[in-house]
């Protein structure tokens, strides 16, 4: 078993007030993460790449449902488990930490209790252990004075510190899988470039493999291995990540990268994706990106297209290839 | 080129309880009809403190906003509201910044009728006018906010930044919040409206690509004061301040094959503004700090035409990195 996460042909819905069809938010996404590997699921709003991470951790909102699909976390699947046991999991063999990190921190404990009472829930250290450990974590993430630290509460700590605390407490119990959901959008560029660094490092180090979900490229390019661009619920392109910016074949994935402004000098009109994401609830008939799309033909808005190996295992979903 | 805006020695310091947060501190620089200066820095540098300083939305503790000539904390009531009709503001969040009971077409009238400009008939012609111009549908006059996407949004909200045929328009990150595909068209209907009506920007952002492509001169601030202020592309080919270099090598690039070049990182947390250190405010994270720059606070002076640096050590024509 190579990899550690292989996720098959997930379906994912949700159900929402006074109508009867369900919308479906993931639609028949299959993607793997190597041992050890940092894959990066990259795509816009609405796109699909959170629903899919919390499918993984058995996260969903009340009103989602995975549909089918398997989610195998080293061979096993996981969506055959029992509450109980995929509660076991979380912490412990896959952690996720999140885009604004006030928001996971509960406001009226203080860091110490925290990060102290995850690594217990997660093991059998006593309190005296797991504070140590606690402490350990805080200091390898690169929070000066963790000691001082762990009496202060999360308001007391500027989002970066609070971003490392919460790296800090998914790294705990070395999970196998860390799913990091936007974890620096909400940053400033210079704490952005800090805990990227501190995600590669402790990757190489403890041999964690992360699945980075983003909608930035540029965090992409600093960081993963290999990438996987979604469009409206759909994996629509996969290569590892040198081959993804050096010929991405995909006419959404062209669009993403012509439309960063580092590309084009000023004065000069920057590429932009006409038009918008489509509605969840009334997806095109055929390729999904062909209302956007500057080479659609009839084909392309009649039938949809397969998502194909191009050479060498970079996958594409366009008729064009 | 002629001088729209000066802000002379503006300060800004809000009184709390444990002590002054220097928000904005002695900062002066002026603004030429028909250019776009960018401002970026980190959160709490004063970059926004500093926007709504120059449209008077906040009252500067000390100092100057000159606009078309004349002093902006001279003129008083009726005088003063004629002035500021000259500068609007397009703001961040296009969720939170439009009422969600009101309809497009009254949203975008608003100014219009505060400022009694014609009567009903024309406002109306005027906003469906309007409305094409920001590439919404002058149909959708009566459609509330929340019918629309955040991409659209923030076209509203420029409409109704325009709507009193504003000279300036400060842009407080007006595409921070919006997906890369779209943030390509706000951009490029900004350099348009820009081009077709004359404007004249001050655009506000921490994303230095987007910086790059839409100013003309950059501006850069630090804990309340600007540290550099130059061309556009003289900032980024060879930036004199050690905090601009850092900043640039912060922004994680979309191109995997820089990923592993040696970058230097700034380390430590943004400082507060809260009572900061004397001297100059950026020595206790730069690792060129000596006595001098812990006790006198350095000038903004000019180190080559148009490129102003305050810095004791400023980089000039040395490999630091």
């Amino acid at each position: 078993m190579n990899n550690i996460l292989e996720i098959r042909d997930l379906i994912v819905s949700f159900a929402s007030d006074g109508r009867k069809e369900r919308a479906v938010a993931v639609n028949g996404v299959s993607l793997s993460v190597p041992k050890g590997g940092i894959v990066g699921l990259v795509g816009e709003s609405g796109c699909g790449k959170s629903v899919t991470s919390l499918s993984v951790m058995g996260l969903l909102a009340d009103n989602g449902r995975v549909d089918s699909g398997e989610i195998l976390l080293d061979g096993e699947d996981l969506l055959k488990l029992s509450d109980r046991q995929r509660r076991d999991i979380r912490g412990n063999r896959i952690s996720m930490i999140f885009q604004e990190p006030m928001t996971s921190l509960n406001p009226v404990l203080t860091i110490g209790h925290q990060v102290t009472e995850a690594i217990r829930r997660h093991s059998d250290m006593d309190k005296a252990a797991a504070r140590a450990r606690a402490i350990e974590m805080l200091d390898k993430v690169g929070i000066p004075e963790p000691e001082k630290r762990m009496g202060n509460f999360p308001h007391q700590l500027s989002g970066g510190m609070r971003q490392r605390v919460m790296i800090g407490m998914g790294m705990a119990m070395a999970p196998e899988l860390l799913i990091a959901d936007e974890p620096t959008t909400a940053l400033d560029v210079s704490i952005e470039a800090q805990i990227l660094r501190l995600m590669r490092d402790l990757q190489r180090a403890g041999g964690t493999s992360i699945l980075m979900i983003t909608h930035n490229l540029g965090v992409v390019a600093e960081l993963c291995d290999e990438v996987y661009v979604m469009y409206a619920g759909e994996v629509v392109e996969h290569a590892d990540v040198y081959t993804l910016f050096r010929e991405c074949a995909h006419p959404y994935t062209r669009g993403l990268m012509a439309s960063l402004p580092r590309m084009t000098p000023k004065g000069k009109r920057l590429y932009n994706i006409p038009g918008t994401v489509p509605n969840l609830r009334a997806m095109p008939q055929g390729c999904r990106f062909a209302p956007r799309c500057e080479y659609a033909t009839e084909h392309c808005h009649s039938e949809k297209p397969a998502l194909k190996d191009i050479g060498g295992g970079h996958l594409c979903r366009c008729f064009r290839g | 080129m002629a001088e729209l805006l000066r802000a002379e020695r503006l300060v800004k310091e809000f009184p709390v309880k444990r002590g002054t947060v220097h928000a904005v501190s002695g900062v002066s620089f002026t603004i030429a009809k028909g250019e776009t200066l960018g401002l970026v820095g980190e959160s709490g540098c004063g970059k926004s403190t500093l926007g709504r300083l120059l449209l008077n939305l906040l009252e500067p503790t000390s100092g100057a906003v000159w606009f078309k000539g004349q002093d902006l904390s001279e003129l008083k009531g009726r005088e003063q509201r004629e002035l500021r009709r000259g500068m609007q503001m397009i703001f961040q969040d296009p969720y939170a910044s439009l009422d969600p009971r009101m309809s497009v077409g009254s949203l975008i009238m608003e100014p219009l009728n505060a400022h009694r400009v014609g009567n009903r008939r024309e406002r109306e012609e005027q906003v469906r006018g309007l409305m094409e111009q920001v590439g919404i549908r002058p149909e959708f006059f009566g459609r509330y906010p929340h019918q629309f996407s955040g991409g659209q949004r923030q076209r509203i909200g420029i409409a109704r930044a325009l709507a009193l045929n504003p000279e300036l328009v400060i842009c407080d990150e007006p595409v921070s919040a919006l997906d890369v595909s779209i943030q390509a068209q706000i951009l490029n209907l900004l350099a348009d409206l820009q081009k077709a009506r004359g404007l004249t920007y001050l655009f506000i952002s921490h994303d230095l690509n987007v910086v790059r492509y839409l100013s003309d001169r950059v501006m850069v601030m630090f804990l309340g004061q600007i540290c550099e202020l130059s061309p556009t592309e003289a900032l980024y080919e060879n930036p004199r301040h050690p905090y601009t270099k850092f900043l640039l090598e912060a922004v994680p690039q979309p191109d995997p094959t820089l990923r592993d070049a040696e970058r230097v990182l700034l380390t430590g947390e943004v400082a507060s503004p809260l009572n900061p250190p004397p001297g100059c405010r950026f020595h206790s994270r730069c690792p060129w700090a000596d006595a001098i720059c812990r006790e006198k606070q350095p000038d903004l002076v000019e180190m080559a035409p148009g490129h102003l640096c305050a810095c004791h050590h400023p980089m000039v024509d040395r490999e630091i990195f």
